[in-house]
């Protein structure tokens, strides 16, 4: 039972280190397996130097570059609103009309005023005086007045236009003075290059002339050295003589024969004296001992002749020698001389050329400076013109439209009083008669002002465009200055605005081009025309002004994105790698740790400050130290402190 | 009193044990706070609470087998250090067995002077400590070549005299009548060997079997001086240098370092009493 028991135990002991082998077996085989499945793989990049170029981003909507409101300038009751938001109009379109006739208004106005008048002039004619002369002088003072204040409100034109004309001429002066000036330069160089000086003339011409003459200058010397070697050759030629070979010739000859002829002779007398006997032979001795005297003699006279002969012939082939020599040199000579010659004729030709050019110069310039002459007595006339045309300065003109206001009104008050005392002497309250003036004045003011407005029974566009807004409805009566609606001007183009703070402002310039994000409808383009206030925070914020381009409407929503100038920063890393929560922005770095387990790496949380942003890459600074690297991407949501592996290890 | 005394005395030489075992279940921040003062864990970056003082918590506040996960499951590294211990331990047990055997029964039979001398020399080697004979084996291996291999080690633990000596011990009490007897039924040199020594001396194999395993499986110099590549050391030398960087987990390797040498022990238990038993000549 006990050995049962233990036998027992010794099994499950067994079994369990089996199992427990097992399990490790199994653990270690798929160890790699169950780390990938388990650890979550990272990307890491270290940070590094690179440039960004930040960029700006923003929305808005897009609107009219310009746009123009739609005012009236009198009280009048809507009718119809002929159009509506969003539509389109051309120039002249009618946009509203009128329920009251304008016409008719002038109308009543006109007899409101006649009534009125008349009534007044009715009062005064109860007085039984006449005033029309004096409501004529009052009337003619009047249009004096008006016309000097017209004079006066005109009188900055006339100023201008003056300005305008005296500058027109100061320039034309000083062109003319300055192509005087030209033309005196060049008829001084004119006059140079008659006397053959060229040394004034541009580089190239002066280039070109020092070319030619040095090769002149070349080619004659040359020449001058051929013809030193001619008369060298001629002088040589002329010591070596004439030599007759055929005398020398002759004599060689004949002292071959005489040779021959004293050997023939030596020969002869041999055989006779082989043939003699005694005293012959002792006598033919004697005679050939002569004969080969006479033989030598010969000889000798014969070698003397072969010598003379050959100094005859080596003294022919020198001067033959020189005399093609002499041959060549001359077609040499010609050659210089010809080409001399060539020479001198394009100097001369340059010359030419460029006296023509000069002259030619200076004619162009004296009919520009006759022309300019005509200009300036034609500008000088109205200059003369323009200032005539002044009626004077402002103060003067100032001085008599007030006077000419206070003699209307000393008129008037005159004429008033006149009535006044009349209409007392005739019964009639001074004071009805002056209520009944101020409404003949506010009926003709009301008149005058109905007259000027010219309003009709519509309202038209002045310009093409789009209709933005309408703030009038249908039965309103409007005021004087009302605005009815706003067109927007598109054919001046489309602008769209979002706000930035102030120092993004500071890192774009204007004219730099923005890019259009996420816009698939066509071909839109972006460029900043300008930098304002912000009205909604001008202390903190800027309006950046984008020109849009391309295929876009009015209220089409796009997103901007501008890059500001590149800088360089030494700590860039991928936007993606930067993470945020409460407790502000970070970056996990995956800190490896050597341990008996191998190398572990761990995400470590460490809080930086983005500094600038691409986008895609951001610069970054905070506790980061050269040679962390920071995790990008993972397979799995990590955190601080989390074990991760790296991609592919 | 005694008992109590024994009781006592027996809690404290189990307490490394079971703080070991209680707090494999700890997370690695509780071990952080309690021990890293100790160790110097705290890793820059990071904030950690440490405890200025060392705090030995027998009870995890939170029980968690994160440790185990990561040491079995994230750590290929301790697996293959596992394999690496079983692989240099398993040689060396069994053959130490078969050249013991056989070289036990040996100075068993035979007798004289020359064995008594031989056997003495056993004795001498046996009571030397691996560090004097370091250098030898380092200088044989590597003439032959053996430095950075498994044989450097497992060839020097396979001839030990220990085994020897135990086994030898045991089977010279073995009466030699019973070797007369075989003999007299014609039983060979080997058949005596196998049959009858062998047999009888099975108590002494697995007390061997577990002491030679035990000393090996915690073998810690050899690997160090023999291997260079940090990836053939045993579990015993990672062990050692786990307190240095992963404090968290030196509780589970811990425990599961001790596996083997528990199931060893269970298994051959009752040989090991046995065995000493046998060897006191006390009758258990």
């Amino acid at each position: 039972m006990e050995q049962e028991r233990k036998n027992k135990r010794k099994d499950r002991i067994k079994n369990a280190a089996i199992i427990f082998l097992i399990v490790m077996l199994v653990l270690t085989l798929f160890s790699n397996t169950i780390l990938n499945f388990s650890l979550p793989q990272v990307a890491v990049v270290m940070p590094g130097y690179a440039s960004i170029s930040e960029q700006i981003r923003g929305s808005g909507t897009i609107e009219a570059a310009a746009t123009t409101d739609v005012k009236i300038n009198e009280a009048r009751t809507i009718g119809a609103i002929m159009v509506s938001v969003g539509d389109t109009v051309t120039e002249g379109q009618t946009l509203f009309t009128f329920s009251d006739d304008n016409e008719s208004r002038l109308e009543e106005l006109q007899v409101a005023y006649d009534k009125v008048k008349n009534e007044y002039d009715k009062m005064l004619l109860g007085t039984g005086k006449d005033y029309s002369l004096d409501e004529l002088e009052i009337k003619k003072l009047e249009d004096q007045l008006a016309e000097q204040k017209e004079a006066l409100s005109d009188l900055p034109r006339f100023g201008a236009a003056y300005e305008a004309a005296k500058e027109a001429r100061e320039t034309a002066e000083e062109t003319q003075a300055k192509l005087e000036r030209d033309k005196t330069d060049i008829d001084g160089i004119i006059t140079d290059l008659a006397g053959g000086n060229y040394d004034f003339l541009d580089e190239n011409y002066s280039k070109q002339i020092e070319e030619i003459q040095n090769k002149i200058d070349t080619l004659t010397q040359s020449k001058a050295d051929s013809d030193e070697r001619v008369a060298d050759l001629e002088s040589k030629i002329a010591e070596t003589g004439d030599v007759d070979l055929s005398s020398y010739r002759q004599a060689l000859d004949a002292a071959i024969q005489a040779v021959y002829d004293k050997q023939d002779e030596i020969t002869q007398a041999l055989l006779e004296s082989e043939n003699a006997d005694g005293t012959a032979a002792i006598t033919a001795g004697d005679r050939l001992i002569q004969l080969y005297a006479e033989l030598a003699d010969l000889q000798a006279k014969q070698t003397i002749a072969e010598g003379a002969y050959n100094a005859a012939s080596s003294k022919i082939s020198t001067a033959t020698g020189y005399k093609n020599r002499l041959t060549s040199e001359n077609g040499y000579r010609k050659n210089l001389a010809r080409q001399i010659e060539s020479e001198n004729k394009k100097l001369s030709d340059l010359r030419i050329k460029i006296n023509r050019e000069y002259r030619a110069k200076s004619k162009d310039l004296a009919d520009k400076i006759a022309e300019l002459k005509k200009s300036v007595t034609d500008l000088t006339s109205a200059e003369t013109e323009a200032k005539e045309d002044i009626p004077g300065t402002e103060s003067e003109m100032s001085v008599k439209v007030r006077d000419l206001e206070y003699q209307v009104e000393t008129a008037k008050l005159t004429l008033a009083a006149k009535q006044e005392t009349d209409a007392a002497a005739a019964g009639q309250s001074a004071v009805d008669l002056k209520a009944k003036k101020d409404e003949v004045d506010r009926a003709k003011a009301k008149l005058d002002e109905a007259t000027e407005s010219k309003t009709g029974g519509e309202i038209k566009a002045t310009t093409a465009g789009v209709i933005t807004t309408i703030s009038a409805v249908s039965g309103q009566t409007t005021s004087a200055g009302d605005t009815l609606c706003s067109i927007a001007l598109v054919d001046n183009g489309y602008q769209l605005k979002f706000s930035v703070s102030n120092d993004q402002a500071r890192r774009v310039a204007i004219g730099v081009s923005a890019e259009v994000m996420y816009y698939w409808y066509g071909d839109a383009s972006a460029k900043l025309a300008k930098i304002t206030n912000d009205p909604s925070d001008p202390s903190n914020k800027k309006l950046l002004t984008f020109t849009i381009t391309g295929d876009v409407s009015l209220g089409n929503s796009l997103q901007l994105s501008v890059g500001e100038r590149s800088a360089d920063y030494s700590s860039v890393i991928p936007s993606s790698a930067i993470r945020e929560d409460n407790n502000g922005k970070f970056v996990l770095a995956c800190v490896s740790k050597n341990t008996p387990f191998g190398s572990r790496y761990t995400a470590e949380r460490i809080p930086v400050n983005v500094v600038a942003t691409n986008g895609q890459s951001s610069a970054i600074d905070g506790s980061i130290e050269n040679g962390v690297w920071v995790i990008t991407t993972s397979t799995k949501p990590i955190a601080a402190g989390t074990q991760v592996r790296l991609q592919n290890s | 009193m005694l008992t109590l005394f024994a009781g006592l005395s027996a809690l404290i030489f189990l307490l490394p044990t079971v703080l070991t075992v209680t707090n494999s279940f700890m997370a690695e921040s509780e071990i952080n706070a309690n021990y890293g003062t100790v160790f110097g864990t705290a890793e820059s970056g990071s904030k950690i609470f440490m405890s200025d003082k060392l705090n030995l918590k027998l009870i995890p506040d939170m029980v968690t087998f994160s440790q185990y996960i990561t040491v079995l499951f994230k750590s290929p590294d301790y697996l293959f250090k596992f394999w690496n211990s079983v692989i240099l331990t398993a040689p060396i047990v069994i053959f130490q067995l078969v050249t013991a055997a056989g070289a036990a029964y040996a100075f068993a039979k035979l007798r004289g002077k020359l064995w008594n001398v031989l056997f003495f020399i056993y004795l001498i080697i046996m009571l030397m400590p691996y560090q004097v004979t370091l250098v030898p084996n380092y200088l044989v291996a590597d003439t032959f070549g053996l430095l950075d291999t498994r044989w450097s080690i497992i060839l020097p633990g396979i001839f030990t005299p220990f085994a020897v000596y135990i086994i030898s011990k045991i089977m010279r009490r073995i009466p030699k009548s019973l070797n007369e007897a075989a003999k007299l039924d014609g039983a060979s040199e080997p058949q005596i060997f196998l049959h009858i020594y062998l047999p009888l001396c099975k108590s002494a194999f697995a007390s061997v079997a577990i002491l030679v395993f035990i000393d090996n499986w915690n073998m810690v110099e050899q690997p160090l001086i023999m291997f260079s590549d940090s990836s053939r050391y045993p579990l015993s030398v990672f062990l050692s240098q786990i307190n240095s960087g992963e404090i968290g987990l030196a509780f589970a390797v811990a425990v599961i370092y001790m596996l083997p040498a528990i199931f060893i022990f269970l298994y051959g238990e009752e040989y090991l009493v046995e065995g000493i038993a046998y060897q006191s000549g006390v009758k258990g």
